[in-house]
């Protein structure tokens, strides 16, 4: 069987030192209602980052039959446009995507190719339905305790029918009944294509920390519930786990597992831990300074040496200090003897066994030799 | 007397008015609250980014009669050469979440050549981006990538810092009657 030899290689465009290679475009997104023969032009942007032969532009979505390119090449990035002439008439109801893409010119030569990068922005038709239709959107926001949470509600009417909409949020605590917060609206007429932003604040001040779900309810002739998760955050770094067990006779590394339960950015966490016997302190050491983003779940690392201590159970004293307030936790901690040393104990009873199992087996041979030899006597 | 006292009075009067225009001359400064306002819309940008140094699987020789196995984590079974250790790094650095697809402009036959050859991908956030790439992934665990787009982060390739990064490996399997240089080019396609 013949040898092959296979030479592979697989590499991405490296054309600066950094040897990157991206595509961009913005804006990323038009909103369009359709109206029959509807003729339009959209400016983009295009960008590449080291391609040498710019970026090569497209179209796909199922109205791309009716979208024309100002150009299908920009040599080193820049401005475009796109032109739609719609029919007129779409039969499908409902919002029809085109995609406006942008795509790495290749330009490779020989065996100079490798990871492309293409980016693809949107241009959405929103094509009625017959009579009513509303979609909507709800987002809710994240708050610390004593603020009041944003909300932000769009409500499209997307029929090619008037409608009326009763709009309602309602907050509960995650996993009750219990209606906690309710915001009503006043009644909007909405014609057709029309789109209402009800932006606020929810009365949020009284809630003590913890998560909720908020339920926006709009009924426009039909029922349309959406619903959004918020966590109401509390001013407190809290240790969630941490290293309990260590090997004698070495530095070893003391992890703690913090949680930042704080909607807003917590700098300079760090831990003192203090290990104890029976009362005495025998060490203590402080671990580095991390900086912890909302809500976010951090190690911190400190080192614990246990080089002159018995293997045994001690108390550990944990205290999270950050922003001028503390959190602490008494626990258990536990140096083991050495793997290794701990090996060799094991083997040395499993000898001690096998020994006297061995003399055990030779008494007993003896026993019965001799047993045998009395009864070859007798006789 | 009375001239005197009409000087004085009208002395009183001079100094007063004088006073008073001194109190009240317009200085120029102004005295109230005005306001201007400055606008710009950053408008939101949608971009991606290959990170990566190249990802050269070297040279080497299939064992006679075995299928060579490589990928990008080290195995290298039934292969002469050595074992290789990268990825292809992508890297979302604009100001929008995105979904991924993924596609290949070779398929295995094309790109390796020899008898039943493979060509499998696998997408993972990268160290320290947890929670980078959500939804539906083709390419959980090694799973073939060829010319047809398939979805690698189908709900969001998130932006932000700490969440926009994803490592993509390789693998694949050769038999030892394939032979020559062989190259592929990825196709990372982000979409909003």
């Amino acid at each position: 069987m013949k040898r092959s030899l296979v030479f592979l290689i697989l590499i991405t465009l490296s054309l600066q030192l950094v040897q990157s290679s991206g595509v961009g475009i913005t804006p990323v997104y038009y909103k369009e209602f359709f109206e029959p023969g509807l003729t339009k032009t959209y400016s983009f942007h295009a960008f590449a980052t080291n391609s040498e032969d710019g970026v090569d532009l497209y179209i796909k979505g199922d109205l791309a039959e009716y979208v024309t390119l100002s150009t299908d090449h920009l040599p080193d990035g820049g401005n475009f446009k796109v032109e739609i002439s719609l029919p007129d008439e779409i039969a499908i109801p409902g919002t029809h995507k085109i995609y406006v893409g942008a795509i790495e010119a290749s330009g490779a030569e020989g065996a100079m190719v490798g990871g492309i990068a293409a980016i693809q922005g949107r241009i959405d038709i929103l094509v009625p339905y017959p009579g009513k239709y509303a979609q909507s959107i709800f987002k809710m926001s994240n708050i610390n305790q004593g603020e009041e949470a944003p909300y932000e509600l769009e409500i499209q009417s997307l029929g090619t029918e008037s409608i009326i909409v009763n709009p309602k949020i309602e907050v509960h605590k995650i996993g009750s009944t219990e209606v906690i917060i309710t915001e009503k609206f006043p009644e909007i007429n909405m014609e057709s294509k029309e789109t209402q932003n009800i932006n606020g604040m929810l009365k949020t001040k009284e809630l003590p920390p913890g998560e909720y779900i908020a339920y926006a309810t709009i009924e426009w002739g039909e029922t349309t519930i959406l619903n959004q998760t918020f966590r109401v955050g509390e001013f407190l770094v809290d240790i969630v786990d941490y290293d309990y067990e260590f090997e004698q006779g070495k530095i070893n590394p003391f992890r703690i597992e913090v949680e930042n339960k704080w909607n807003t950015r917590i700098e300079e966490v760090f831990a003192t831990v203090s290990i104890t016997d029976a009362g005495t302190l025998i060490t203590d050491f402080k671990t580095v300074s991390v900086d912890t983003k909302p809500w976010e779940i951090k190690n911190i690392t400190g080192y614990f040496d246990t080089t002159n201590l018995e293997a045994k159970r001690y108390t550990a004293k944990i205290i999270l200090s950050y922003d001028g307030a503390t959190t602490s936790k008494l626990v258990a901690i536990y140096v083991h003897e050495p793997s290794s040393k701990t090996y060799m104990n094991y083997i040395i009873i499993a000898s001690i066994v096998a020994i006297l199992i061995f003399t055990i087996f030779i008494y007993l041979i003896w026993k019965v030799n001799k047993l045998s030899n009395q009864n070859g006597k007798k006789k | 007397m009375k001239s005197t006292e009409a000087i004085t009075y009208a002395s009183i009067a001079v100094i007063a008015i004088s006073l008073f225009f001194i109190g009240t001359e317009l200085t120029g400064l102004a005295t109230g609250n005005d306001t201007a306002i400055v606008n710009v819309t950053i408008l939101t940008a949608a971009e991606i980014n290959f990170t990566t140094d190249i990802l050269d699987f070297g040279s080497g020789a299939v064992t006679p009669g075995q299928t060579a196995i490589l990928d990008s984590e080290g195995t290298n079974t039934s292969w002469s050469g050595n074992a290789t250790y990268g990825n292809l790094t992508l890297e979302n650095i604009g100001s929008v979440n995105l979904t991924l697809q993924l596609k290949t402009d070779l398929s295995p036959a094309d790109f390796l050549g020899g008898a039943a050859p493979t060509f499998q991908a696998k997408v993972v956030n990268n160290t320290g981006n947890v929670g980078a790439c959500t939804g539906t992934n083709v390419f959980t665990n090694y799973a073939n990538i060829n010319t047809t787009m398939q979805s690698a982060c189908g709900t969001f390739f998130g932006y932000e810092a700490a969440i926009d990064e994803i490592a993509i490996d390789f693998s694949m399997n050769i038999s030892d009657d394939a032979e020559g240089v062989k190259v592929m080019t990825i196709t990372a396609i982000g979409t909003y």
